[in-house]
């Protein structure tokens, strides 16, 4: 395994626009909101809407397209390629679930191209689709500690809330160890490129996560006892240095958030027809 | 009395014996101590004593009192620890919680309920106290190991405690960040009035600012309370296997005799115009030695440059040439380019341009395992290098994985291990193995390969004096015996001082220097560039108005080497009889 000479990365970057100035609670708020409205609508119109409206605050966030472009890539390869399943493994879903069928390219054993099959298909990619620009505005412009200070606001315990920046502070040098290891082994013969194969590749990898785990359990009593001796866990709250307070333009977001929430949720309940289909 | 042990013993619940045994020692506001000792002392066990984590974090059965600030520790709880004292621990990585800077410096506000405004006026005047206050919103791996270093300090300088504790804060830094956070913590004695205690085993580093008293520790006792200068003129340091300052050992082996009175604590402060007739004395009859040359070359780097991102170059047209059984050094701060260099050899990343020669062998074609047939690499952590149970196994791991016949690995493995002294050890479990030991397997697991060259990264870290030395001398027999050409990449000036005739110097990922050591450690510019610094053997030769500074240091090294030998036939025949 070579060094790759392309890094990207999926963290923060302080872009300095109106979102990263946002609260991290406001944004939690709103990424929770978002999935909840794409899990219950199945209405073409609002996922379209949605993805605009993603897409603008992509826009707004100021994070350069060549950031996210490999990421973009991907979710629409492993997109495409859920749809190329469905259709595979059902091709009469679309029909069966829009009432009606229009066949547009005849084919034999039920594999027969419908208006309506298409239509399903379009209506949930781009449903998950909706999910990219504001997975990746979340975490462009939300700082890992000011995440996990929004989710002890949000109720969650503080012990668990720092984990999550404890992750993403050691994550870097657990995986640099891994790869001094890796190099190690390698170096003795151990042969992780595509020459072995792949079960014994399989078996190559796990000896290197003994070293590993090893390592990174010195460290991690290391790095507690650090935590102790600076009082971590002293008393059952705790404060936090990169929370920001509650801004009035916060507030107005929240409240606009839940609304749309509760109207997406109405919707659902009310519609006796799951999908919209206008033909 | 503001720490007071009395008749203070422990042990771990997890050992057999006592690590500490009946420790009667008192530390007055103010004072100023090194708490010194070789490893397994005591010393850092003494540490956790200290800030609380015994018993608060590991267990084991106490006995005798230990009272700070007049109040008897059984009854503290962590907070009453953290109160009287901030612990500044050996790795900088571990401790720095925070995803930035400002944010690692308030971690201690956070758990105290600090609210936010308050916290960011106290993170910032912190801050401000070691010089940090503008990099706030940097984040860890920007920083180099001084900076971080820093940054621990602020983070138990905002608690406002009396007591500041470093447990061996110069472990992982290079000889110019030593000096800095010597002076720092200098400063914080004198201008904030705190009491400091240096766990250390780097007598001569610590020295460089005043310190009042040093306590030496041996086999969990306390074997010496006395200041510097007494312990300097005292037999003690040779004793429990600490290292003298260079400029001391000069001055002895010239056959000077160091007193009480001479502040032989401080080189700058010595008057040396007593000791100068029997310096020339010993300096004159120097024996010109003739280096062992070779002219054969082994290892030729030419025009290598490569580059991580692309952008910016991590070595850049760096060319030279290694010569058969020579003993070779590669100096230069973190991020000079030394730890790629190494990485291109291996074979784990290739060059952007340029090539590397092993004899007349291009190795640009050649795989990892077939490369570290030719050249072995030892990391510095042998924790990363060590897959396997028996150390049996291990050694003969490479051996196995290049399909040699199993009564060949038996006999080849057997004759690794007594070659590196661990023969006895083969059917033991790698993990009762001490950091010393374990290092020796991942050397023999490199050189059951039977490499060329052995290529050394940082071999002496974490290790005292005593361990350091049986570890060198191993190197050194191996390089003359066996012939294996050897380069060591460190930033340990008496390492590369002693056992190194020649040095390639690093910085800003070019070679900056290759030369001669003794003409290195003679230039201060080039050592400046490395974040390096003169030794005190040279300031020592300064002082004296010795123009010949090259020479002074080479007679020294050759005299160190002789008493060296002298010694080991001691042992040996001691042992013998």
């Amino acid at each position: 395994m070579k060094a790759s000479k392309i890094s990207f990365g999926i963290n923060y970057i302080d872009t300095k626009s109106i979102l990263h100035r946002l609260n991290g609670v406001t944004k939690f708020v709103l990424f929770i909101a978002w999935t909840t409205v794409v899990l219950t609508t199945f209405d073409l119109r609002i996922i379209l809407l949605l993805l605009a409206f993603g897409l603008f605050l992509l826009k707004v966030s100021a994070i350069p397209f060549r950031i996210y472009k490999p990421l973009l890539i991907a979710t629409a390869g492993v997109l495409s390629l859920n749809a190329l399943f469905i259709y595979l493994l059902a091709p009469g879903q679309g029909s069966d679930l829009l009432g009606s069928e229009t066949i547009l390219l005849p084919m034999p054993s039920g594999y027969s191209l419908t208006q309506e099959m298409l239509f399903y298909l379009l209506t949930v990619t781009l449903k998950y689709f909706t999910m990219f620009p504001i997975a990746l505005v979340f975490v462009f412009t939300t700082h890992p500690t000011e995440f996990s200070a929004s989710l002890n606001k949000l109720g969650i315990p503080y012990k668990i809330a720092y984990a999550v920046s404890l992750t993403l502070r050691y994550l870097p040098e657990v995986k640099k160890d891994f790869v001094n290891i890796m190099h190690a082994q390698q170096a003795r013969g151990i042969e992780l490129t595509k020459k072995a194969p792949l079960l014994h590749r399989i078996k190559n990898i796990v000896r290197i996560l003994g070293p590993l785990i090893f390592s990174s359990l010195d460290k991690a009593q290391d790095i507690s006892n650090a935590m102790t001796l600076r009082g971590f866990g002293r008393h059952n709250k705790r404060t936090w240095y990169s929370q920001k307070p509650l801004k009035k333009i916060d507030m107005m977001w929240i409240i606009g958030i839940l609304i749309i929430v509760a109207l997406a949720i109405a919707k659902r309940l009310t519609d006796t027809q799951l999908f919209w289909y206008p033909f | 009395m503001l720490i007071e042990f009395s008749g203070f013993s422990f042990q771990y619940n997890a050992l057999e014996k006592p690590t500490l045994h009946d420790i009667n020692l008192t530390i007055s506001r103010g004072e100023k101590i090194l708490i010194l000792g070789p490893s397994g002392s005591g010393k850092s066990t003494l540490g956790s004593c200290l800030n609380g984590l015994i018993p608060h974090a590991s267990k084991g059965t106490i006995s005798g009192t230990l009272k700070i600030a007049g109040r008897d520790v059984s009854q503290f709880e962590m907070k009453d620890y953290t109160e009287q004292l901030g612990t500044v621990l050996q790795d900088t990585d571990n401790q720095f919680v925070g995803l930035s800077i400002g944010e690692d410096i308030a971690f201690a506000l956070e758990n105290q309920l600090v609210n936010n405004a308050d916290m960011c006026t106290i993170v910032r005047d912190t801050a401000a106290m070691v010089n940090l206050d503008s990099m706030l919103s940097h984040s860890p791996h920007e920083l180099s190991g001084g900076q971080k270093q820093r940054v621990s300090l602020a983070g138990i300088l905002v608690d406002d405690v009396d007591i500041l504790l470093f447990d061996e804060p110069l472990a992982a830094l290079d000889p110019k960040t030593s000096q800095s956070t010597i002076e720092i913590i200098d400063k914080l004695h004198v201008e904030h009035g705190k009491t400091i205690i240096i766990i250390e085993h780097r007598l001569e580093d610590v020295l460089y600012r005043q310190v009042d008293r040093i306590i030496l520790m041996d086999k969990g006792r306390v074997v010496a309370d006395m200041t510097p200068d007494a312990l300097l003129a005292s037999p003690l340091l040779s004793q429990h296997g600490i290292r003298e300052p260079l400029y001391l050992s000069a001055l002895k082996s010239a056959g000077c005799e160091i007193l009480e009175n001479q502040h032989c604590a401080n080189l700058d402060a010595m008057p040396l115009a007593a000791f100068k007739d029997s310096i020339e004395r010993w300096f004159e009859n120097q024996s010109h030695q003739i280096p062992r040359t070779n002219n054969k070359q082994i290892l030729c780097i030419d025009a290598l440059s490569f580059s991580y991102d692309g952008e910016t170059n991590a070595l850049a047209d760096v060319s030279f040439i290694v010569k058969k059984g020579e003993m070779l050094s590669i100096l230069g701060k973190n991020g000079s380019g030394k730890s790629t260099l190494s990485k291109l050899i291996m074979g784990v990343c290739e060059p952007d341009t340029g090539s590397i020669h092993v004899g007349d062998e291009d190795l640009s074609g050649l795989s990892i395992f077939e490369r570290s047939q030719r050249v072995g690499v030892v990391m510095q952590n042998p924790n990363h290098m060590i897959s396997h149970h028996m150390i049996f196994d291990e050694v003969a791991f490479g051996l196995r994985n290049q399909g040699v016949d199993e009564s060949v690995v038996v006999e080849k493995v057997a004759e690794v291990l007594s070659l590196c002294g661990l023969y006895k050890y083969r059917n033991w479990p790698i993990n009762t193995l001490s950091y010393g030991q374990k290092k020796r397997v991942t050397i023999a697991s490199i050189l059951a390969l039977t490499p060329d060259i052995l290529i050394l990264d940082e071999p002496t870290a974490g290790q005292d004096y005593e361990n350091y030395t049986a570890m060198m001398r191993f190197i050194k027999q191996l390089n003359e015996e066996q012939g294996v050409t050897v380069i060591i990449i460190s930033h340990d000036l008496h390492l590369v001082l002693q056992y190194t005739s020649r040095s390639i110097v690093m910085a800003d990922s070019k070679v900056i220097a290759d030369a001669a050591m003794t003409d290195i450690f003679s230039t201060p510019d080039v050592l400046g560039q490395a974040n390096l610094t003169t030794t005190s053997l040279y300031e020592l030769a300064v002082r004296l108005g010795i123009d010949d500074t090259n020479n002074f240091m080479q007679h020294f090294i050759a005299q160190e080497q002789i008493s060296a030998q002298r010694t080991e036939l001691k042992t040996e025949q001691e042992t013998k009889s």
